[in-house]
């Protein structure tokens, strides 16, 4: 048997979007040798090329603003349970990430007088959020770092590595396991610091905006290596997510920008406007938090009052055609592409998955509680709480991974390369044979599996939850685990075997998976974007963050303080 | 809740001819059905395919939809498009790699830099001076 491609590095980062890319420059600025590695294509696959409009940050150029108040916004939306620290370093640092991305010629929207605009999002209190016309915020960013990531002579860049596991000896970590889907040969990474940029889990959801790429590998691989994850069970859904007439070309997130810019009527299959009967404050423009907002449709098509397609109208026709025009642009040309006509005709929108806001447990270092392993971006938990504000992600992504970066090149600078021998990662390089060998056997595909995760995840872990149904789900997630992932077959082809990959998204999905539901039944309350349909109330004993490990084979929960 | 109906689409056929293999002497076409209902894309269908009849076909895509991160552009009936824009139809269509460029495997082709194509990544590191790796 071919030995495995032995790599070696200061710092390897896994995951090329906005975390993994601003971790890898901010490690070789440190001082390290960086290996950036990506399942897809760094700088393309994942989500932060996806993101549309919002990014924000207090930087005080369209009206005074500052970093506290950013704060005091995110602690609020986050209903009772953001790790102060970790918001804070987002709040703090959010600014300094915009400048230097200017520097990198990322053409952030200004205003007449040259300052950067910025427009306020739901939840926010001030004008705060920067973005790059027309929907592009996402693409011109990924552009600027994918520049800046390929010039630096101290990062190696490598597309379609799949990383499979961490090795690690007494609690730090000596390296990582995967293989080059390329040729399906595995590969060995030796390394003191590996940081975390893998996303979130988001596509383990039939209905979602998440990019192929985001089947949850953070949180399964993390979990293995001993690591906890937090707040696991507070996953986002996105109100305003396209349903109906069907679009292809577009984000299904397009209509919470151009409503940030436009405002726009939601009403239901009767045509009745409905949000104020759901606490609602009203008022000019769109100002209702994501956790209100999905609360209310969900709650109006289950009343009987959906749309065609069971969801709520949203209609621009009250806005003349020259305004539409001015704030959409270009995007006006793939609405018509798509028969979508905003002066003519409302479109349906619905409640869709979105973002994870729990993930890895870190310290203000983005450190986890295993030495040399980080994290950072939507894999990380902690610093939106239970609901996330619009705009947050972004600055999450960019400020915690140069934060990720510089901390790991820092700690590394004064270690030797780490010993290894032929059992140091034997029993992950063994894994990953013993899958290879499935192209011999008679099962269903990977892609079998996940079929009946996502849709076992939309209706019984979505975002209206009961007893029965997180059990059912948590038991049935616990039987693919034990007896059916084994018999999955993978194709024989050894070339670029997307098969190959998708065992491995189906084997961490799963153990997300299993870790919301068993944190959702945990949690015998309503707060953010976990909702109990048995447990309406939000509860002050549960101002708690909850904690799930991985120990002795198990999904291990307790509560601990939310207060830092 | 209440029981509502509510629409279902009306679902139609397309017949995919799709070009499988490694290079122009080692490959054929396939031909695969697929449903699909008006406005879907080809992606989607590519994508059903590897859910359904077709697990091990090879493609390059992630935002799935979203146009955004360029990844899957093949040749659709003669002419470049990603396919994530392109709808659909009834009928055949007939899917190749993008031309002119060194194919992976199937409609997945070799987008990498000059200096790297063609090197898989033990050659890479094979050719590099032992003790780093980069």
């Amino acid at each position: 048997m071919q030995d495995a491609i032995a790599l070696e590095t200061d710092v390897l980062v896994v995951g090329g979007g906005g975390a993994g890319m601003f971790a890898a420059i901010f490690a070789a600025r440190h001082g390290a040798q960086v290996i950036l590695l990506d399942k897809n294509v760094v700088g393309r696959g994942g989500a932060t090329i996806m993101a549309q409009m919002t990014c924000a940050s207090a930087l005080s150029e369209a009206e005074p603003d500052c970093p506290e108040l950013h704060l005091k916004d995110t602690l609020e939306a986050g209903r009772g349970l953001c790790k102060e620290n970790l918001a804070a370093l987002l709040c703090e640092l959010s600014p300094q990430r915009i400048r230097e991305l200017a520097s990198w010629n990322v053409n952030w929207a200004r205003q007449d007088n040259g300052k950067i605009n910025q427009v306020k999002a739901p939840g926010h209190s001030r004008k705060r959020c920067v973005y790059v016309d027309f929907l592009s915020t996402g693409v011109a960013i990924c552009a600027a770092l994918r520049v800046q990531t390929s010039r630096n002579s101290s990062i190696r860049v490598l597309n379609s590595i799949c990383l499979t596991d961490i090795a690690a000896r007494d609690g730090e970590v000596v390296g990582a396991v995967g293989f080059d889907v390329a040729t399906s040969e595995p590969v060995t990474i030796r390394t003191n610091a590996v940081i975390l940029c893998s996303g979130g889990m988001m596509k383990m959801f039939q209905r979602t905006t998440a990019p192929n790429n985001n089947s949850g590998d953070g949180v399964g691989i993390a979990l293995r290596a001993g690591a906890r994850v937090i707040d696991i069970e507070f996953l986002q859904f996105y109100p305003n997510g396209h349903l109906a007439p069907r679009m292809v070309g577009l984000d299904p997130t397009t209509w919470e920008p151009t409503r940030v810019k436009l405002g726009g009527r939601l009403m239901n299959g009767k045509g009745e406007e409905f949000l104020s009967k759901y606490g609602d404050s009203g008022g000019e423009g769109y100002n209702t938090t994501r956790d209100l907002l999905t609360h209310a449709i969900y709650r109006e098509v289950a009343a009987g009052r959906g749309s065609p397609h069971g969801g709520v109208y949203l209609s621009f026709q009250h806005i003349p055609a020259d305004a539409l025009n001015k704030a959409l642009g270009p995007v006006i040309g793939i609405f018509k592409r798509n028969n979508i006509d905003l002066t003519k005709a409302p479109v349906e929108v619905f409640p869709i998955a979105h973002y994870q806001m729990g993930g890895i447990e870190v310290n203000a270092n983005m450190e986890s509680c295993v030495r040399g392993l980080y994290a950072a971006g939507e894999i990380v938990g902690g610093a939106n709480g239970a609901n996330r504000l619009s705009g947050n992600a972004l600055p999450e992504a960019m400020v915690f991974g140069g934060r990720a970066g510089e901390a790991a090149a820092k700690f590394v600078a004064s270690k030797a390369p780490p010993q290894w021998d032929k059992s140091t990662a034997a029993p992950q390089l063994d894994v990953i044979r013993r899958v290879k060998r499935k192209a011999k056997a008679k099962g269903p595909a990977p892609t079998h599996m996940l079929r009946e995760l996502k849709e076992m995840m939309w209706t019984k872990v979505g975002a209206f939850r009961t007893a029965d149904d997180l059990a059912q789900a948590r038991d049935r997630i616990r039987a693919m685990q034990k007896s059916e992932l084994d018999e999955l077959s993978v194709s024989l082809e050894t070339i670029h075997n997307a098969s190959l990959v998708e065992w491995f998204e189906a084997r961490n999905g799963l153990q997300a998976a299993e870790a919301v539901t068993v944190a959702a039944l945990n949690r015998r309350e309503s707060r953010g974007a976990h909702q109990r349909l048995d447990f309406p109330k939000t509860l002050d004993a549960f101002q708690l963050n909850q904690q799930i490990a991985f120990k002795n084979g198990e999904i291990v929960s307790s509560f601990e303080g939310a207060r830092p | 809740m209440n029981e509502v109906k509510y629409q279902t689409a009306v679902m139609k056929t397309a017949r995919l001819r799709i070009w499988r293999g490694t290079c122009a002497e080692n490959g054929h076409y396939e031909e695969y059905d697929v449903q699909f209902e008006d406005g879907d894309s080809v992606l989607d269908g590519l994508v059903r395919l590897r859910y359904g009849d077709a697990p091990d076909l090879a493609f390059q895509f992630s935002c799935f939809n979203a146009n955004v991160c360029k990844e899957c552009a093949v040749q659709i009936d003669g002419a470049v498009e990603y396919a994530c824009i392109a709808k659909l139809k009834t009928g055949l269509t007939h899917l190749d790699p993008v031309p002119d460029q060194r194919i992976l495997r199937d409609l997945l082709i070799d987008t990498r830099d000059r200096d790297r194509k063609g090197a898989t990544l033990r050659h890479q590191v094979q050719s590099i001076a032992p003790g780093k790796g980069h």
